[in-house]
């Protein structure tokens, strides 16, 4: 299998065996060379069988299997795009049959220097024979693809599905992939999105990127998927609090008023008897059965109350974790700015404090004023001795030593560009002393004085030199 | 005026550099401004100290320098007109900011910077020449290189081994260049420039946390900085430490913004380089710095963007590293005497120390003297870690990324540290021991940085949120 992939397909499954051979299948049977597209199965924890049969399938691309325990879609996706070597990515749902030129529409929608991100339409196959709830769902799916497909239409964010969607590698790794905390199903695609758009890529709609979505679902586990939508909701919102006024979420209280009653009851049936959502589906299952005439009026309005059972149910979990948490946040948050308020009010009592006590001057530029009248005398970048006083007590906080230290530094502060060595070793010498006119005869011993500058100051000649 | 004009032209000279190196391709916000603002000013700083220095080295006589950098500021303005992008890219800074609490937290961020700012010039004015190592040092060198005149070399290599002239120039070369510009010495010149880079330094982490965070996680940062008193009057006491710590924090910002413009990422890691090339050339820590931050950046871009883009990433900050390294690498072979820390290396010597038990608890004891003393005797310190548990760590990239860079970037750096001090010939001074506070302070507002890049925001953590129906 040599030559360059350009594309990497990445297929999240879990306990689709069947569903996943088909989709291989079908991109066995794409006008895009095999060379220039691998596969990526990443195994969600399936134990159905998925992995000896992905590990037995002769595939005409490079295809690639990983297993993982269930973590969700999210981490299966960026477990997948981890592994994948072309530029483009493109994810695939597992329940996908996508048509022989799918791969191709998808590369074609990303011209040279573009940044975008493209879905293709996922339209359900179905007709008379098929069960209720699939006709249900192509009618949903339709419409959107209507709405996507109308000429100007501009894709946001709420628009994008991972179930058949394309984009830059390098663009996914910018926003760091999917968020992983997405663990049950829906909205991990719109929070991508979300932050995708944040970062600039634009989002488009690829009419001939067609992958037939192959609908197995019941009532059941659309019903459960909406419950999980709810959670997710709820995720997402306070994951992106500044949009959330935006979102479904809020808009519990809009819709008929008979609706919402309805709804408000059975949500409240739901607190009071655990398995009213085991009965409504059950119920709905009745009706399906009996072919009523208003069904797909019913599933609507079902899946309305499971969605908001998902929501309502994470806002009271996340309510009573985040209360305890964000009382604590709160609390330390509180601290902190009073601390930082505290500090500052500290720094200016001792501004106030030091302002009040200023001396006309500060001390190191009184104590270099000693040597104003010296340093005209001395040559320019030449080294001169020092002398000081032999016997100096402590003083300025400092020791004897340290003391004498730091006004050694000084002298050579104040006298640059004249280098000041540590002792008389050089013709000229400057005395550095605690008291004025009287130098330490000891320390001046074979030292002739040139000038006493006062105030302690004066210039030797080294009589040795 | 003239002290004022130089200190115009310095600003001048960091906007024109960052916007000639392309800052300008990524169409910014108000904060996106501001962080251009600070960074202008450390920057100009950086760059007109290095070009001051350059200057002296060409044997060029000091006198007619502001007429060159006057030529130099047309010739930048030219190069950023030229240079200007019509197609710029959209904001991507990220902001998740509620209003809920914003005027609270805007007021005392205002009266803390005030505070700063009159503590600042009491502390400036008790102690003009700034404090022991300031003058000991920078502004001995300073006076080196500007009483020195044409024979600037024979003083400043004549100086003590007390004095550190091996230590690099930047601090030194900004002064010079005030006084240059002013012609005369005045103790406004280490003071300006103390105080420019350290508030500069806080509007550099209150503006890149705001922008690649949220507008309050700024504010928390600021404040956090500016309520550590040892900042505040290290910086009015004329440290190196100050501006080290702005090169320090101004590379890790310019690397995250770099991280969130993929179409600008090379110009603005490439502004990283120059930021860690001028903390090399602020002091000898900044070149342990650049290896901390190559190895930290390694480590943690190699996997997560590929090795291939990582080396590519990588590049452009040698390039915009190089200029800075030059000089230095120039100062130190042809100028500077060997370090008292860093020679007498011999691997026996060295292997000795390292079995010295007491050493260890030497350093280990710095350390922790050290911490009590920038976190405001621990309570900073406990205040911080608690905030940092309670919100958690954000699952966001590429902050979390960002935040893990400069993590390690942090541990590095101490770590490097203890290892000078550990294996430093001769017993360690009570001096050396009693200035590891100041090491710890050129990295605070790094770790800062790593702190609110990597924290929750209040927003994330559900301090302030949005009512969701049905609550």
């Amino acid at each position: 299998m040599s030559g360059t992939v350009r594309i990497s397909v990445v297929i999240p499954t879990y306990q689709r065996r069947t569903s996943i051979q088909r989709a291989l299948d079908a991109l066995g049977r794409q006008t895009l060379p095999a060379t220039e597209f691998e596969v990526i199965v990443p195994i969600d924890g399936s134990d159905d069988g998925t992995k000896e049969m992905l590990d037995g399938f002769q595939a005409p691309f490079r295809l690639t299997a990983i297993w993982q325990p269930n973590q969700g879609r999210a981490a299966a996706r960026n477990a997948g795009t981890r592994l994948a070597n072309g530029e483009l990515i493109v994810f695939l749902d597992d329940d996908m049959e996508p048509v022989p030129g799918f791969l191709q529409a998808h590369l074609d929608a990303h011209p040279a220097g573009s940044r975008r991100a493209v879905v293709g339409p996922v339209p359900i196959p179905a007709d008379s024979s098929s069960a209720p709830i699939v006709s249900y769902r192509r009618d949903a799916t339709n419409a959107l693809l209507a709405r996507l497909g109308q000429p100007g239409y501009r894709l946001g964010f709420r628009d994008v599905y991972t179930g058949n969607l394309s984009l830059q590698r390098e663009a996914l790794r910018q926003v760091g992939g999917l968020d992983e905390t997405f663990k049950l199903y829906g909205h991990e695609d719109y929070e991508l999105a979300f932050r995708l758009a944040k970062a600039g890529v634009e989002f488009g709609y690829s009419p001939d990127a067609i992958a037939y979505q192959q609908y197995d679902k019941t009532f059941a586990g659309l019903a459960r998927d909406c419950v999980d939508r709810g959670h997710t909701a709820v995720l997402f919102a306070r994951k992106h609090p500044e949009i959330a006024s935006g979102l479904r979420l809020n808009s519990y209280d809009e819709g008929p008023y008979r609706w919402r009653l309805a709804r408000s009851l059975f949500l409240w049936l739901s607190g009071l008897f655990p398995r009213f959502p085991e009965r409504l589906v059950a119920a709905m299952a009745w009706l399906e059965r009996r072919q009523h005439r208003r069904l797909h009026h019913y599933y609507t309005l079902a899946l309305d109350y499971f969605f908001w059972l998902g929501a309502t149910s994470a806002l009271r979990e996340s309510g009573a974790q985040a209360t305890r948490r964000t009382a604590l946040a709160a609390l330390a948050l509180a601290c902190l700015v009073l601390f930082a308020l505290g500090s500052s009010v500290r720094l200016l009592g001792r501004a106030v404090h030091a302002l009040r006590q200023l001396p006309s001057r500060d001390a190191i530029t009184s104590y270099e004023a000693r040597f104003r009248d010296l340093r005209p005398d001395l040559p320019r970048v030449a080294r001169v001795g020092y002398v000081t006083d032999r016997d100096i007590g402590p003083g300025e906080g400092l020791d004897a030593p340290r003391l004498a230290f730091k006004r050694y530094l000084l002298t050579q502060y104040a006298l640059l560009p004249t280098i000041v060595l540590s002792d008389t070793q050089a013709g000229l010498v400057v005395g550095n002393f605690a008291a004025p006119g009287s130098p330490d005869s000891n320390a001046t011993a074979g030292l002739s004085l040139i000038r006493d500058y006062g105030n302690g100051v004066m210039l030797f000649r080294s009589q040795a030199q | 005026m003239r002290l004022a004009l130089s200190l115009a032209a310095v600003w001048l000279i960091g906007l024109l550099t960052l916007l000639c190196l392309g800052w300008g391709r990524t169409a910014t916000t108000g904060r996106g401004r501001s962080v251009l603002t600070c960074l202008a000013i450390g920057i100009g700083l950086g760059v007109s100290s290095s070009l001051f220095v350059v200057w002296l080295l060409f044997g060029a006589p000091a006198a007619a320098f502001p007429y060159a950098e006057s030529v130099l500021l047309v010739l930048l303005a030219v190069g950023a007109f030229v240079g200007r992008s019509r197609n710029r890219r959209p904001s991507q800074y990220l902001d998740r900011s509620s209003q809920v609490g914003r005027p609270v937290l805007s007021l005392v961020l205002s009266l803390s910077v005030a505070c700063a700012v009159i503590a600042f010039v009491a502390e400036w004015m008790t102690n003009r020449q700034g404090a022991w190592d300031a003058w000991m040092t920078w502004n001995m060198h300073a006076r080196a290189l500007f009483r020195g005149g044409e024979q600037w070399r024979e003083v400043l290599t004549g100086l003590p081994a007390w004095s550190h002239p091996d230590y690099p120039l930047l601090v030194p070369g900004s002064v010079a260049r005030v006084w240059t510009y002013a012609g005369q010495e005045t103790t406004f010149a280490p003071g300006a420039v103390a105080m420019l880079f350290t508030f500069a330094t806080i509007g550099l982490l209150y503006s890149a946390v705001a922008s690649l965070r949220s507008r309050t996680q700024g504010v928390l940062a600021a404040l956090v900085l500016l309520g550590t008193k040892f900042y505040i009057l290290q910086g009015a006491s004329q440290y190196a430490d100050i501006p080290l710590s702005f090169f320090f924090l101004a590379t890790l910002a310019l690397l995250s913004l770099g991280e969130l413009s993929e179409s600008n990422r090379s110009r603005l890691v490439m502004m990283a380089g120059v930021a860690a090339g001028l903390s090399a050339w602020t002091k000898n820590e900044g070149t342990l710095f650049v290896l901390a931050l190559v190895i930290a950046y390694g480590l943690v871009m190699g996997p997560a963007l590929g090795w291939r883009t990582a080396l590519a990433t990588l590049r452009s900050f040698a390039i915009g590293l190089g200029p800075a390294v030059l000089l230095l690498a120039f100062f130190k072979i042809n100028l500077a005497p060997a370090n008292d820390l860093l020679s007498d290396h011999g691997l026996r010597q060295s292997a000795e120390r390292l079995f010295d038990a007491g050493r260890y608890v030497q350093i280990l004891t710095g350390f922790t003297q050290a911490v009590l003393e920038v976190g405001a005797k621990g309570l900073l310190v406990v205040l911080l870690a608690a905030y940092l548990l309670a919100v958690g760590s954000t699952q966001v990239e590429p902050a979390s990324r960002d935040a893990r860079v400069a993590v390690i970037v942090i541990g590095l750096m101490l770590a490097g540290y203890a290892a000078v001090l550990l294996t430093a010939p001769a017993p360690l001074l009570d001096t050396n021991i009693r200035s590891i506070n100041r090491l710890l302070l050129q990295l605070w507002p790094s770790m800062l940085f790593a702190c609110f890049m990597g924290a929750r925001t209040i927003e994330e953590a559900g301090i302030v949120t949005p009512r969701l129906s049905p609550a």
